[in-house]
């Protein structure tokens, strides 16, 4: 394909061509008949040999395992055969997503010999959680005077999944864990003493009741020594995590995205409530995702939960009308329901009355507030005008907060680094208050 | 050398048959011209480059449209239809070979000045190409005076009369009766020659510059198009002349364009095919 510039070249010396036989000069006319065609012999040379001989060039990636995880490198190899009989220039590119960091020869430029195969190695890792692809390899060829180019897709596109680094998931660690456990003093979930399930014995004291005397044990050391059923009562909760997965949280800069964010926080706090005997269950709302993990005491819906955000991406919208009539259809135990939501195009949202948001369980809210999220500039100007957006945003949100307070949501504004403290201090207090099934 | 350097030498280069003409002719069309338009036309370039980025596109146009203007009431006053106040006279533009002589040669000057300091090749070829044209035209004129003793303004008549005339006969009759620039005898052929060379070499050296890390790829490719562009152009140019005497220049060069640019199109569709 010839360039703009090429057929302007082209363009104004036919023009002088013209001139040049009008002026009848004939040092002119040789001059401007030469240029014309060696501008044209590149073109017509270059469409007959380099433009023909890219396709020539056989192309092929291996990555290797689909899966990685954030920030983990990832060894990619393309090579490059050339099947043609002359030597092919070219240069190539590999498409990558804008959550990935490479490293190495993912662009560059080759000249092929017949025959010759060149292997390139790049390494990739991302930025964020979700599943992105690497590709297609476009790859083009010039001429020499750079007039004209003509370019190859190579539709190879491989997935990659990208799961929460292991950094971000600190929690799952036990160390980590013990200091919320021992400072909070929440680890020990059930009430020993009159209850439903029988738990064990003890000596009988002045003060207890007699109606709970085991008599089948009566005398059993000496004769005379009386024991005391104790009963305990289950205080063990679920708790479900329920994630705005909408394009409302696909919001933030190219290192830090509030998604992943979101989403590690999220795992962080489901292996410490887990450590701490209860279960936990998610759930991926939007119009276009609608994931349930049922709440279990095990690891298993934590690593479902890792595995479906490998391979989604947030899209649709949210709707928090929705999302709790869901719960209204999946959660049928008690339990602790915590929504994590920037509710940063709230649009479709309208007031309603108390009795729409009533979901039957205890229901927190989290606002993300997505100020740490925006890109920071060394500029006085800028940082006034995003410190003067942030706080309308913070307000907005504040009087958002304060209407799902009033319909019985409790509802708080975090910040990017408050977010787990927040939900460890309402799971602390969600659990406090339970009475039990 | 650094590529901001090297361009405007290279553009120097391509340039080279204008500003070799300019310097030529000036010396005879300096006594013909009006100082101050010429001034005035000159000093744009350096108007361009004080103004503030974002106006310098408007110089060009606005000093073309405010002398029309000029010119107009100047035009206007002379048929009587408009009076200028005495203490606007000094806008008057006469229209007569002074000032047309000022105006050429001034622009001239600024579409040598922005050739070389253009920053594509064919911004630079085409500001070549379009002042070739007139400096050659010029260059007829000085000849001519030189040759008949003539004053600039008769041989002005003269030669554009001629070069009308050889027009008119292009067309309507299909060959070219007279030709000044063909049947004179230039003095300063060979060095017009020499410059027309170093300006080829110009536009070659400007591919091969335009990407220094790829020197070596270029210098391997780029002799096929420069070896077998020079054969055509020289058949073609023989085709031309051997065409002359009957009257088919114009007819014989349109030709070899015309199959030139249908092998671009065939070989491109092809291209595409595969």
């Amino acid at each position: 394909m010839i360039k703009k510039s090429g057929l302007l070249l082209l363009a104004v010396i036919s023009y002088g061509i013209l001139e040049s036989i009008i002026l009848g000069y004939s040092y002119y006319v040789i001059f401007s008949v030469i240029l014309f065609f060696i501008i044209s012999s590149d073109i017509l040379l270059f469409n007959l040999y380099s433009a023909t001989d890219l396709n020539s060039v056989r192309v092929e990636r291996r990555v290797g395992n689909n899966s990685a995880r954030k920030w983990q490198k990832k060894n990619v190899e393309v090579s490059f055969k050339n099947k043609s009989k002359r030597t092919v220039y070219l240069h190539y590119y590999d498409t990558l997503s804008d959550v990935f960091l490479s490293e190495g020869d993912f662009e560059g430029s080759l000249a092929l010999k017949p025959g010759e195969e060149a292997l390139k190695k790049y390494s990739i890792s991302s930025v964020a959680i979700g599943k992105y692809n690497v590709g297609p390899i476009i790859m083009y060829t010039e001429d020499p005077m750079k007039i004209c180019v003509e370019s190859v897709t190579i539709p190879e596109v491989d997935e990659i999944k990208i799961a929460p680094a292991l950094a971000d998931i600190h929690s799952q660690r036990s160390e980590r864990l013990s200091n919320f456990m021992f400072t909070r003093g929440i680890h020990y979930s059930r009430k020993a003493g009159q209850g439903y399930n029988f738990f064990g014995l003890r000596q009988y004291t002045e003060s207890d009741d007699f109606r709970y005397v085991a008599w089948s044990r009566y005398g059993i050391i000496n004769g005379e020594d009386l024991y005391i059923k104790q009963m305990e009562e289950e205080r063990q909760i679920d708790v479900i995590f329920l994630i705005d997965y909408s394009i409302n949280v696909n919001q933030g800069t190219n290192r830090k995205r509030m998604y992943d964010k979101i989403v590690s926080t999220v795992i962080n706090a489901a292996y410490t409530i887990l450590k701490n005997h209860d279960g936990v269950g998610f759930s991926l709302d939007s119009t276009l995702h609608d994931y349930f993990i049922t709440p279990k005491k095990s690891q298993e819906p934590i690593q479902k939960l890792q595995k479906i955000i490998s391979e989604i991406r947030p899209m649709g919208q949210f709707s928090i009308e929705s999302a709790i009539e869901k719960i209204k259809k999946n959660v049928k135990k008690n339990a602790l329901i915590f929504i994590i939501s920037p509710f940063s195009y709230p649009e479709g949202f309208r007031h309603r009355p108390k009795g729409d948001f009533r979901a039957g369980k205890q229901v927190y809210l989290f606002l993300v507030d997505p100020y740490d999220f925006v890109e920071k500039r060394e500029d006085e100007v800028y940082e006034k005008l995003l410190l003067s957006a942030g706080t309308k945003v913070r307000r907005r949100l504040v009087y958002v907060s304060k209407f799902f307070n009033g319909v019985g949501i409790k509802t708080s504004v975090s910040r990017e680094k408050e977010l787990l403290v927040r939900i460890m201090a309402e799971y602390s207090y969600g659990k406090m208050i339970n009475e039990g099934a | 050398m650094k590529q901001e350097y090297i361009n405007p030498l290279i553009n120097i280069a391509i340039m080279a048959p204008s500003i070799y003409l300019i310097y030529h002719i000036f010396p005879f069309v300096f006594g013909t011209l009006n100082l101050y338009i010429f001034g005035f036309i000159v000093a744009l370039p350096l108007i361009k480059f004080i103004v503030p980025k974002k106006y310098d596109y408007i110089i060009y146009p606005t000093a073309t449209i405010v002398f029309l203007v000029l010119l107009l009431i100047t035009m206007l006053q002379d048929a009587g239809l408009v009076t200028i106040p005495r203490y606007l006279a000094f806008l008057e533009i006469s229209y007569d070979v002074h000032t047309f002589a000022s105006v050429i040669i001034g622009a001239n000057i600024i579409l040598i000045y922005e050739g070389i300091v253009a920053n594509r090749i064919y911004k630079t070829v085409g500001y070549l190409l379009l002042s070739v044209g007139t400096l050659l035209d010029q260059l007829a004129i000085v000849t001519f005076m030189s040759l008949q003793g003539q004053g600039y303004l008769y041989s002005y008549e003269y030669i554009n009369a001629e070069e009308l005339f050889s027009l008119y006969t292009l067309f309507l009759q299909g060959f070219q009766k007279v030709l000044p620039l063909a049947t004179m005898n230039i003095p300063v052929n060979t060095q017009i020659l020499a410059t027309f060379i170093i300006s080829t070499i110009g536009v070659i050296a400007h591919f091969y510059f335009s990407d220094r890390e790829r020197n070596s790829e270029i210098t391997n490719r780029l002799a096929y198009p420069v070896f077998s562009g020079a054969i055509l152009g020289m058949a073609a140019f023989s085709i031309l002349r051997l065409s002359t005497p009957y009257g088919y220049q114009l007819f014989s060069i349109s030709l070899s364009m015309l199959a030139m640019v249908i092998a671009l199109v065939y070989s491109s569709r092809r291209s595409k095919k595969s």
